[in-house]
């Protein structure tokens, strides 16, 4: 566990707006979004880019990104205008945090500025950027990104693993994943006990600071 | 058919053309304010963080006047300022604060139709500037508690009253008792599931359409009348703890103009976790 996420090297970067700028040739970009923002907003339900043509001011959203916690943007830092858009994530959304930086790009655009002046960075500046940007939002790069998320802590290992064990009767559907953040009196072996006696796989599992971090699916 | 009062709702068109009017603040009303303003708001918003300033801080309660007027004065509002309210999740929490606004008797309030989900969608500008505003003196003049109900009012109008419209706007699973509480909110529960006996079921997003915005006068009407909730009866929305109560509250008394709606802001939270009170539980 480690406030280090996933940032490929062969991209621009711009922090404050969780966006990617792959180079496609030229003044054209491929841009998605980042895998912090995947890890805060959670999977996206709807998402809708504007029109192929359309010329985008910067500080304006490229697309409406929409998950069940989130109704935000991906905002521009730079003049652009849309060249072309994912068809793929509009049918399903879901597919931009499995794979924010390979299928699940948004739009291709054509930029209209210096990508410096607009702020874009590469992947060794935008990692500095983002460990400190993640220690202040509590966002911790886990290995995939969750369905629901919980914090549960209590004074005995029991009531914390009965309280799981709730949630993931109660609202958690077959393939879908739950991370749990907690700490002592649990222990990752009873993590790990609980995960075998329910059929639960554990995806993630790993300590920050004194949280114990795990994501269970139902299989 | 029109809104019976058109007036509480502002369109986006018409606020991108009036970010800078003098006299308007606008206010972005928010759950989780990393999730949204933070993100990025509408150029010139101040921010109203929804669990910390809309509540009292230490009793279950809205803040009280003084609050009130504390935080008016924090947020650059004066008694005669224009206020637009929006938020994300189709205005959610901005109606809980129209709410409260007018509990507080401010009387220039309205509410951005579509919220955050139309502003960003229609291409609206987003910045993360903080605007610096400059403290009013604010002095509530007015409570008006006719728009809340307390458990006791409740039970009173209930026995009084047996045309009231009680109306939990809650999800189907909510009100089923299967779920106490959105998997995205279940801190925040009650000890039993299920509804007030003689609740109607309208959940509050019933209310809008897909792109954020009021339902028209007429689908509004058809909606709350095919479930015999009507302008003649007192009627009473209740939902977990209150705020999406407040939306269906603002869709029945100003859009569609019902005379007497109040809020039963205590709502599952209260009732659900009392003992020997009457739940129906649905299987």
């Amino acid at each position: 566990m480690q406030y280090d996420c996933q940032l490929p090297g062969d991209r621009l970067y711009h922090v404050g707006r969780d966006i990617w700028f792959q180079p496609a040739g030229g003044r054209f970009y491929r841009v998605g979004v980042t895998q912090p923002l995947c890890l805060m907003a959670g999977y996206f339900t709807t998402v809708r880019p504007r029109p192929v043509n359309t010329f985008i001011r910067r500080d304006t959203p490229i697309a409406l990104i929409v998950s069940r916690k989130y109704e935000g943007a991906l905002i521009t830092p730079a003049d652009v205008k849309i060249v072309g858009i994912n068809e793929s994530v509009l049918e399903n959304p879901r597919i931009v945090c499995i794979d924010p930086y390979g299928s699940g790009w948004l739009a291709e655009v054509e930029i209209q500025e210096d990508p410096g002046a607009a702020g874009l960075v590469e992947s060794s500046r935008a990692e500095t950027l983002y460990r400190e940007k993640n220690q202040r939002n509590g966002i911790v790069c886990l290995k995939v990104v969750p369905d629901y998320s919980r914090k549960i802590f209590g004074e005995s290992c029991n009531m914390i693993l009965t309280e799981i064990g709730d949630f993931m009767e109660k609202y958690v559907g077959r393939g879908e994943t739950l991370h749990v953040i907690t700490k002592d009196p649990v222990t990752e072996p009873d993590l790990l006990n609980m995960a075998t006696t329910h059929g639960y796989q554990i995806v993630d599992l790993g300590r920050a600071g004194d949280l114990i971090h795990v994501i269970f699916r139902k299989s | 058919m029109t809104y019976a009062n058109p007036n509480v709702l502002v369109e986006v068109d018409w606020l991108k053309n009036n970010l800078k009017t003098p006299g308007i603040r606008i206010v972005e009303v928010d759950y989780d304010p990393k999730l949204a303003y933070e993100q990025g708001h509408i150029p010139g918003a101040v921010l109203i963080d929804w669990r910390k300033d809309m509540n009292n801080p230490q009793e279950r309660d809205i803040i009280d006047a003084e609050g009130f007027q504390k935080l008016m004065s924090r947020l650059g509002i004066s008694n005669d300022s224009r206020v637009i309210l929006y938020g994300d999740y189709n205005n959610w929490f901005a109606t809980f604060a129209f709410w409260v606004f007018t509990l507080y008797n401010h009387q220039n309030v309205q509410i951005l139709n579509g919220g955050r989900k139309k502003w960003i969608d229609s291409g609206g500008e987003l910045t993360t500037e903080v605007p610096k505003v400059q403290p009013t003196t604010y002095v509530v003049q007015k409570i008006n508690l006719e728009q809340r109900v307390f458990l006791q009012d409740l039970l009173k109008l209930k026995a009084a009253n047996p045309s009231l419209a009680l109306v939990d706007v809650r999800s189907p699973a909510e009100f089923k008792g299967e779920i106490t509480a959105p998997p995205e909110y279940p801190d925040e529960h009650a000890q039993r599931g299920g509804h007030i006996p003689g609740a109607v079921n309208i959940p509050w997003g019933q209310a809008v359409r897909e792109d954020g915005t009021f339902k028209s006068a007429e689908e509004l009407r058809q909606l709350y009348q095919s479930k015999n909730v009507t302008p003649d009866k007192t009627v009473v929305t209740y939902c977990r703890i209150g705020e999406r109560a407040s939306h269906t509250w603002f869709v029945l008394k100003h859009l569609l103009g019902y005379p007497d709606v109040r809020v039963y802001d205590g709502s599952w939270t209260e009732w659900g976790n009392l003992v020997r009170f009457p739940i129906v539980k649905e299987k």
